[in-house]
């Protein structure tokens, strides 16, 4: 059934390219009949390479696929890094209890079931039997059972372990006691900072059990119908107690100190030098990894010689910058391999405003504090900032790819056949362009009216900080400090474009409230509207609004805190639970106090010999890191092609979730 | 014997009814216990039920002229003849100011929210399931916000023309829902009810001081869960019935954030026409006390009358024993020789209490020695997990400069071009790299002195000077920074002493580094000397050192010399050194033969104490100080460098080559040897070497040329550059007839002057 799916899916896909198809033919001729002798040859066994409980990871002509990297991963514990350039490994190497189609939809992984309770509260797995955890070199080491997730959480969960992704255990989906235990746990190492002692919590109550060794259940301190959308994030990957223990600090330091379940086993880990993922024959879904071997050489200047390298032969990724981007498409042989990362909407930014400012007095702080109150004047913002033309420092040809109404993407959640953005309270906002120069125009007649009555002085000294090391963000400055004072006039505002810091930029800027208006951005954790909504709560240290006093603001706030709490203590209505949440987006859009901005463009430009869309694919979480289910191609799409293939994958996608309800 | 049994019986049978009694009684009162609490339950249900039908009460009738001031409005329209839009928006923004209401919304027949008079509206609790209700013909009240404030709505179905072409279904008129919960009484005042409306959700519509959470449910699980079991069912229930039209009571025990449990009765019920539902909660502190009052007096009365009865049975009994008391003298000389029996029992006795006592002592033993292993145990964990969490912050530690020195590396190598983008890079390696090296030196300094490496030096120097020069240093680091620094030394009648003028100032450098760490603007920071006593061969000092910095936590200080560490080690952001500075300090001060007391109070300051004995320099002779500036010109010198690693060779050649010198490399010590025998005598002028090379090491090359036949092999300067820069390695180099050593990595001043030094 797997094959077959699969093979319709290829050549579906297939039949909207044109020109690599006759090689791609090709390409799935043969996958095919190696499929078939695979079958064959296997007749039924599930592990073709293991001999004696290990497993040979040796092959003749292996299928390679190589590729540069420039920043190395500062630890192979996966149970304790968020860092994405960490979790490209460790999503290949471990396997997580569910796993993911090309379209988003959840499937079976190491848990071949589940169920929960009827309000959501206990969620029971029933695991895959036969897998088995291998060292380095594929020895066999002990069995996947139920109480390797019991033993990750207890890690997780103890702060001894440091471990800075403990909050997806208290947050969205809260596992009782975990936040208790780590409390606790926090609380021995550091009693000066705690004005009472917690009460003493076991490792053994957190919410985790391992009924036998193929049952586990979550037990949630509140309803959550979005579960099982947490539990590909790196903290709820499995790891074998016993193992644990006997590695102490030296866990996840090197190769040798892993284990390895998943689809992938690292069999060479030079730091600034190499790595090498080698396909793990008894892995339990081993028939959709396609490439035996993925090759990473370390490369500080990736950036600028990959498309070299990559036209040289010597790899088969690279991703063009975005300056060398015209040169590129100007010559023909180039301009053939060259084409778009698909847009990634688990990521939305948004220019913000800051009610609290603490920025120094040279920019004029209080002058801020009194404008920014002003709806007029946020809304001549918001109505005259030109978002496709800031974004061309990205798209120059196609910015309306990234382009983003509304502070949740679109395609990020989907309730009751509808997604979160054509909600009736968000429909109108998602379907337009805030820029509007006439209105933008009006709006500064009327704030300069109300702001000249007010006291304040213009123009409005406007400080826009950006982070130097990220690629474009200067440029992006520049762009809407011209446009947005060349629109609404050098005499009402004066932006001020400032660098701040390479490192430590968030703490430093955003997070100490030293920006007037700035772009901030936010990545989902998992399936639901209430991970969108962080940037705005309470104890945010994004705009601060929740300190200011102007009563204007104090309304809004309170009117969004009603709709957001209301929204979130609805279990048990998928659509009310929505559309509360749409209308308090709603209010954050309408009344300017975001402007939405545009999604992640992913990679950007690359050269390929993959296909994006045959990964498996999820808008939250590190699902989409996987190399599971590629096919190493020919050659790489172009801009056409890849054109062509997204229009595909966005009805194949639709498609397949119409069927998935 | 007939006699006693008869004295059993009786003394039985009185017992008897004593506990009889006593039983009798005690069922009683715990039955009317009972019955007096489900009286009062009962009448605290009657109440509750009294006061919110007042409530209902009042809000009908609140509702009620709400309502009919809204069909004022509409009976206004409707008397006009041919209503257009804008005569019937007018008549709304009149009535609207008339009646003082925060704004007024006409409602479209395809569900249009329009602002027609007052505030606009930003938020409306359920604008679809309003929009339903008016549709449907229902007037409502509801809930929602207004730009300036939150707003409870009268809505009413009204079909007017709207500007837009549209007909209206509903017309809602907003009032301030501050004077709604005060036209409602729902504050509570003196009464001992409290209210909370909720909408049909069970979020809070109004609150009270008590409600958390985001709904009514979320208070009742975190607030009546630990002393009621079944608190989830009740809650499933409340749920079943808001929204409905239906009311209910429940009986809770609520527990608050001091522990502190009450009984609680909770009345709910829809207050008609509305989104609303109105819980009120009664505690049962007063009922409580009432119910305990009657208790009380009732097991008064019992216990009275229990004592009355004991009385005259104990009379009865009394009776009895006189007339029986020959029968007991007789049986006195029976319990005389039974008497002398129970003697010798219990010396018996005696003896074997003194066999446990020892018995005793020895488990005490056990349990104290068992005690220490805990503690030993315990200690050797801890020192354990101190090293663990040391050696993970040190690796981060070290990891971060290093990645600063790459990360600028590579920045400066992709900008070549733009020079100062390198100097700013070169300059940020140079922190790093400085950075680096102190955490390195810490660490090496701390595992020598704790090997006992580390030896006292008797040297003479002036205490005076010593003072100056740290304060000097300190002086430094205060740059740019409001903070006074104060040195004290007058009084001081012997200042020529022989000790350990390093080791002290790396002492003080330390204190006061920290002092500069934890000091802000306003700040001072205080060095003082003083002379406690001299015999006139040894002085006794005593140095405090103080600020009025931020101060130490109580909790930390008796940790603050220990290894590894750090007060609030908890997030790791910025630098905070490596956690043994500190310690260092106080092993040097032991070293030197000195103690250390710290004294601190957080916002207040620190003051550190240090006591220590020198010797006095009787010749009162004063250390040269040959620190000479300028600049050091090599011109016309030949060095030979012998060095293996490329990096630093190239570092060494052209820091001596900038100075003016030729440079001949040698790439071991045997090339650098067979250099040497390859140069004509006298063009070397110096040879500069590394200890660890391959083929031959530095040690062993320098006593190759120095036992050469040439003229200038014996007095050629050679000097030892290495990382090796313990006292031991200048001793190994200096006996292998080297002149003099520098540690690595070189200070390119202090390597110059010297080698201009050595060749004359």
């Amino acid at each position: 059934m797997c094959y077959i799916s699969f093979i319709y899916q290829f050549f579906n896909r297939e039949g909207a390219l044109t020109m690599h198809e006759t090689v791609r033919r090709a390409a799935a001729i043969l996958l095919l009949a190696v499929m078939a002798a695979g079958l064959c040859a296997c007749s039924g066994a599930d592990s073709g390479g293991t001999r004696g409980g290990s497993v040979s990871l040796s092959m003749e002509d292996p299928v390679t696929f190589r590729t540069l990297y420039s920043s190395e991963v500062e630890t192979l514990n996966y149970l304790v890094s968020y860092s994405a350039v960490d979790t490209a490994l460790s999503t290949n190497l471990i396997d997580a209890l569910v796993d993911y189609d090309p379209y988003g939809n959840i499937l079976p992984g190491l848990a071949e079931s589940w169920s929960s309770n009827e309000d959501m509260t206990e969620w029971t797995f029933q695991l895959r039997k036969g897998v088995n955890w291998y060292d380095w070199q594929g020895k066999f080491y002990a069995p996947v059972t139920a109480d390797d997730w019991v033993a990750s959480a207890q890690y997780v969960n103890d702060a001894a372990n440091d471990s800075a992704i403990q909050y997806m255990y208290a947050t969205g989906s809260v596992v009782e006691k975990a936040q208790d235990y780590f409390d606790y746990t926090d609380y021995q190492m550091h009693p000066g900072y705690y004005d009472s002692t917690p009460r003493k919590v076991e490792a053994s109550e957190i919410g985790v059990r391992a009924k036998d060794d193929y049952t586990l259940v979550y037990t949630l301190e509140q309803p959550c119908p979005f579960f099982l959308s947490v539990l590909s994030y790196t903290t709820y990957l499995p790891v074998n107690r016993a193992f644990l223990r006997e590695q102490g600090d030296d866990f996840g330091l090197g190769k040798e100190n892993l284990l390895y379940n998943g689809a992938y086993i690292l069999t060479e880990f030079e730091p600034m030098g190499s790595h090498a993922l080698t396909k793990n024959p008894a892995y339990w879904d081993a028939g959709n990894v396609h490439i035996d071997v993925i090759s990473e050489r370390y490369s500080p200047n990736a950036g600028e010689d990959g498309a070299a390298r990559y036209l040289a032969g010597e790899i088969d990724r690279a991703v063009i910058d975005a300056d060398a981007l015209r040169a590129a498409f100007a010559d023909p042989v180039m301009a053939d391999e060259i084409h778009q990362s698909r847009p990634d909407n688990s990521w939305s930014y948004f220019y913000m405003f800051n009610f609290a400012p603490q920025f120094d007095a040279a920019y004029e702080p209080e002058n801020w504090a009194k404008a920014v109150v002003s709806e007029n004047f946020r809304q001549s913002l918001m109505a005259g900032l030109d978002r496709l033309n800031a974004l061309r420092v990205y798209e120059p040809d196609t910015p309306e790819l990234l382009l983003n109404n509304t502070i949740t993407p679109q395609n990020a959640a989907t309730a009751g056949g509808l997604d979160f953005t054509e909600y009736a309270a968000l429909a109108d906002i998602a379907a337009r362009d805030s820029f509007d120069e006439e209105a933008a125009l009006a709006y500064r007649d009327a704030a300069r009216e109300e702001l000249s009555a007010a006291g304040v002085t213009f123009p409005i000294r406007i400080l826009m900080p950006y982070n130097p090391a990220t690629a474009g963000w200067r440029q992006e400055c520049d762009r809407v400090e011209r446009q947005l004072e060349g629109l609404l006039g050098r005499d009402y505002i004066d932006i001020i474009v400032e660098a701040g810091p390479e490192t430590a930029f968030l703490a430093e800027v955003r997070m100490s409230g030293k920006y007037a208006f700035m772009k901030c951005r936010w990545g989902a954790d998992y399936a639901d509207p209430l991970t969108w909504t962080e940037p705005f709560g309470k104890d945010s240290d994004y705009n601060f609004w929740h300190l200011c006093e102007d009563p204007k603001i104090v309304t809004l706030h309170e009117a969004w805190a009603s709709k957001m709490s209301r929204a979130s203590a609805i279990y048990d209505d998928e659509v009310k639970r929505y559309r509360f949440f749409a209308e308090a987006e709603r209010l954050v859009i309408e009344h300017a106090i975001a402007i939405p901005f545009s999604i992640s463009g992913g990679d950007g430009y690359v050269m390929s010999r993959l296909n994006q869309f045959e990964g498996e694919y999820a808008p939250y979480g590190i699902a989409n890191q996987r190399y599971k289910g590629y096919v190493l191609h020919a050659d790489s799409m172009n801009m056409e092609e890849f054109n062509a293939a997204y229009a595909l994958w966005q009805a194949q996608k639709k498609m397949a979730q119409e069927v998935a309800r | 014997m007939n006699s006693k049994k008869t004295f059993w019986l009786i003394l039985g049978s009185v017992v008897f009814l004593m506990a009889l009694a006593v039983a009798t009684f005690l069922t009683l009162n715990r039955y009317m216990d009972g019955e007096t609490e489900k009286d009062v339950q009962e009448i605290a249900r009657v109440h509750l039920q009294g006061v919110a039908n007042e409530e209902v009460n009042r809000f009908n009738a609140v509702k009620k002229i709400r309502f009919a001031q809204v069909d004022d409005i509409e009976a206004e329209v409707r008397a006009m003849t041919a209503p257009d839009a804008a005569a019937v928006a007018e008549t709304i923004r009149r009535n609207a100011a008339y009646q003082q209401l925060v704004s007024c919304v006409l409602v479209s027949e395809s569900g249009r929210f329009v602002d027609v008079a007052g505030e606009p509206m930003i938020a409306y609790d359920d604008a679809e399931q309003l929009a339903d209700r008016l549709r449907a013909g229902e007037s409502v009240v509801s809930g929602g916000y207004a730009e300036m404030q939150q707003v409870i709505i009268y809505a009413v179905p009204i079909s007017v023309p709207m500007e837009d072409g549209e007909r209206s279904i509903g017309l809602l008129c907003m009032r301030p829902m501050d004077s709604f919960t005060e036209m409602m009484n729902l504050a509570g005042g003196d009464t001992l009810v409290s209210f909370q409306v909720l909408r049909e959700d069970g979020s809070y519509l109004i609150r009270n001081s008590e409600s958390v959470g985001n709904t009514a449910y979320d208070h009742m699980k975190m607030h009546m869960a630990a002393a009621d079991a079944s608190i989830d069912v009740k809650v499933r229930e409340l749920k079943s019935v808001i929204g409905h039209d239906e009311n209910y009571m429940l009986h809770v025990v609520h527990t608050d954030e001091d522990d502190v449990s009450e009984n609680r009765s909770i009345y709910g019920t829809v207050l008609p026409e509305s989104d609303f539902y109105l819980l009120t909660t009664m505690p049962y502190g007063v009922l409580d006390q009432t119910i305990e009052d009657m208790g009380r007096s009732r097991t008064n009365g019992m216990m009275f009358a229990i004592a009355a009865l004991a009385i005259g049975i104990l009379l009865v009994f009394f009776l009895y024993m006189s007339l029986s008391r020959q029968h007991i003298r007789a049986a006195e000389d029976a319990r005389r020789i039974a008497e002398d029996a129970s003697t010798r029992a219990e010396e018996e006795a005696e003896d074997a209490m003194r066999a446990r006592e020892v018995a005793e002592d020895a488990m005490v033993e056990l349990e104290t020695a068992k005690d220490e292993a805990v503690r030993a145990r315990d200690e050797a964990e801890k020192a354990s997990r101190a090293k663990s969490e040391f050696l993970s912050n040190m690796s981060h530690d070290i990891r971060t400069p290093i990645n600063g020195i790459m990360g600028m590396t590579g920045i400066a190598l992709s900008h070549l071009e733009d020079r100062s983008r390198v100097r700013d890079c070169l300059t940020k390696i140079d922190g790093s790299s400085k950075h680096l090296l102190s955490l390195v030196n810490d660490v090496l300094d701390m595992s020598r002195i704790e090997s006992g490496k580390v030896t006292a030096n008797h040297a003479p120097f002036d205490m005076r000077t010593l003072i100056d020069n740290c304060a000097s240093i300190v002086q430094g680091q205060l740059a740019g920074r409001d903070i006074r620094l104060i040195a004290e030394h007058d009084g001081l009648t012997h200042t020529h002493l022989i000790g350990d003028e390093l080791h002290l100032r790396q002492i003080f450098i330390n204190i006061l580094g920290n002092s500069v760490k934890f000091t802000h603007d306003g700040d001072s920071i205080t060095i003082r000397a003083r002379e406690l006593s001299c015999d006139g061969h040894t002085a006794h000092y005593r140095f405090e050192l103080e600020d009025t910095g931020i101060g130490i936590s109580q909790e930390f200080l008796p940790k603050l010399f220990d290894s590894f560490s750090q007060e609030a080690g908890g997030s790791r952001t910025t630098y905070k050194g490596t956690g043994l500075g500190m310690a260092i300090t106080k092993q040097l001060i032991e070293l030197l033969g000195g103690t250390v007391t710290v004294w601190s109070e957080l916002n207040v300051g620190t003051r550190f104490t240090i006591d220590m004995p020198f010797e006095v320099n009787e010749a009162g002779e004063e250390t040269p100080v040959s620190e000479t500036g300028g600049s050091v010109d090599l011109h016309g010198m030949t060095i030979l460098v012998a060095e293996d690693n490329e990096i630093n060779m190239e570092i060494a050649t052209m820091v001596l080559e900038e100075s003016g010198a030729t440079v001949v490399q040698a790439a071991n010590g045997r090339l650098a040897v067979e250099a040497f025998a390859a140069s004509g005598p006298g063009d070397i002028d110096a040879i500069l070497m590394d200890l660890m090379m391959p083929e031959m090491g530095g040690i062993e090359a320098a006593l190759a040329i120095r036992a050469m036949d040439r003229p200038d092999a014996a007095d050629v300067p050679i000097i030892a550059a290495t990382a090796n820069a313990y006292q031991e390695d200048v001793d190994k180099v200096l006996a292998a007839g080297m002149n003099a050593h520098v540690a690595k990595p070189l200070e390119v001043d202090k390597l110059l002057r010297l080698l201009a030094e050595l060749s004359g």
